[in-house]
């Protein structure tokens, strides 16, 4: 499919389909040390002068970069439909190569990040076990409970999405339970992975 | 198994026939073992005062002490007769009292056991299977995920009893092999263990 970007999305473009394939390779790499490191005025700066331009048009330049690559993850363009979606922004062939060449770089990242950062809820981290007999309390002296005690840890995306936070849930439960609990699990498994999973997963990918 | 003087002057008072009937001792018993286990009591308490309610409530709090210490203390029926006998019971108040022990003292123990600080218990699981359509930062589909709520039960001191609370999460297949992986490890351990005695 082909993305259509908003008109001052590509004004903001238009400044680099007049550029040097080296401009554009610099500028590129500036849209990625913004997205680990966030904005450097210091170096839109020096472009802005080496280009004679405003440090605002240089800015827009990176920002209308990183929306650019935002847009491609979230819907996953391949190289043909990326290459046809920039291709109505006035880009040449070779500044086509370069700016796939850093969708391509990014492209995993970013999918993987963005996916995360839809709706954040628990999720499963870590599962640690240990068995234990309890064999006296104050209220009975002599018992033999077997029990197993159960470390869960779950982990939640932050507001911010700058990582995880983890927490860890101590229960417990005794051997049937542990065993039903097992099984029930293990059928979920198998059911997702029953052809009717499989044949809603296949109708759904394509 | 040692015993306050206090208690077992209080004991004694069963041995009074005019003021502790046989009919008051039984019923008194009935209810004291009904309680332990955590049933209602059988008898009305004001039926079985007769005309010195003191002296009976008396004897129901020494027999309520007295069983609950013998079970937490795992006492066979052959001490307990020792222990009644000293406090001068005859055969059939004894007999019966070891009598209503054996039939309830497992009930009692059980009570007993939870009586304590746990752990919130898991007692059962659910799931279910989603696939993601479409979001509103991604537009591609993906699954499964599992959504997973344990049950687990705690008890609850405000309310007075059990409380059910479900812990949710999600994981995705990878992550629930994981999971399901470790906890058949641990079953495994627990049928290993059963089996070598």
């Amino acid at each position: 499919m082909l993305i259509s970007l908003r008109n001052d999305h590509k004004e903001h473009l238009n400044l680099l389909t007049t550029q040097s394939v080296q401009v554009l390779i610099d500028f590129c790499k500036l849209a990625i040390d913004f997205l680990q490191n966030g904005p450097n005025l210091k170096l839109y700066t020096t472009a802005a002068e080496k280009l004679s331009v405003d440090l605002d048009a240089v800015q827009n330049c990176i920002y209308g970069l990183v929306n650019l690559l935002l847009l491609s993850c979230k819907y996953k363009l391949s190289e043909a439909d990326f290459r046809d979606s920039i291709l109505t922004l006035g880009f040449s062939s070779e500044q086509q190569t370069i700016l796939h060449k850093f969708y391509e770089s990014k492209k995993t990242e970013v999918a993987r990040i963005i996916t995360k950062l839809s709706v954040s809820e628990p999720h499963y981290d870590d599962l640690e076990w240990r068995f234990e007999v309890q064999v006296s309390s104050r209220a009975l002296l002599h018992q033999v409970v077997p029990l197993m005690t159960l470390d869960l840890s779950l982990k939640t995306m932050k507001d911010d999405g700058s990582g995880y936070e983890k927490e860890h849930l101590l229960l417990q439960t005794d051997v049937n339970n542990l065993l039903h609990i097992t099984q029930e699990l293990e059928k979920a498994l198998i059911e997702s992975r029953s052809r009717h999973s499989r044949k809603i997963q296949r109708a759904l990918n394509s | 198994m040692k015993f306050d003087e206090n208690i077992k002057k209080s004991l004694n008072l069963a041995n009074n026939a005019t003021a502790v009937t046989d009919a008051t001792f039984k019923g008194l018993l009935e209810n004291c073992f009904s309680v332990l286990t955590g049933l209602p009591e059988p008898h009305n308490v004001t039926n079985l005062y007769n005309s010195k309610p003191d002296l009976v409530k008396e004897l129901y709090a020494a027999l309520l002490s007295i069983t609950a210490e013998f079970v937490r203390s795992g006492q066979k029926s052959d001490s307990i007769r020792d222990f009644l006998n000293k406090c001068g019971y005859n055969e059939a108040k004894i007999s019966f009292y070891t009598d209503l022990y054996d039939r309830n003292r497992e009930e009692i123990e059980g009570s007993l056991i939870n009586v304590g600080s746990h752990l919130p218990h898991i007692t059962d699981v659910t799931w279910k299977i989603d696939y993601i359509i479409k979001s509103s930062c991604v537009d591609a589909s993906e699954g499964p995920l599992f959504r997973i709520g344990l049950q687990t039960e705690k008890y609850n001191s405000e309310i007075g009893g059990k409380k059910v609370e479900l812990v949710n999460f999600t994981c995705d297949s990878q992550e629930l092999q994981d999971l399901v992986y470790k906890l058949k490890d641990a079953v495994r351990h627990c049928q290993r263990i059963g089996s070598e005695h």
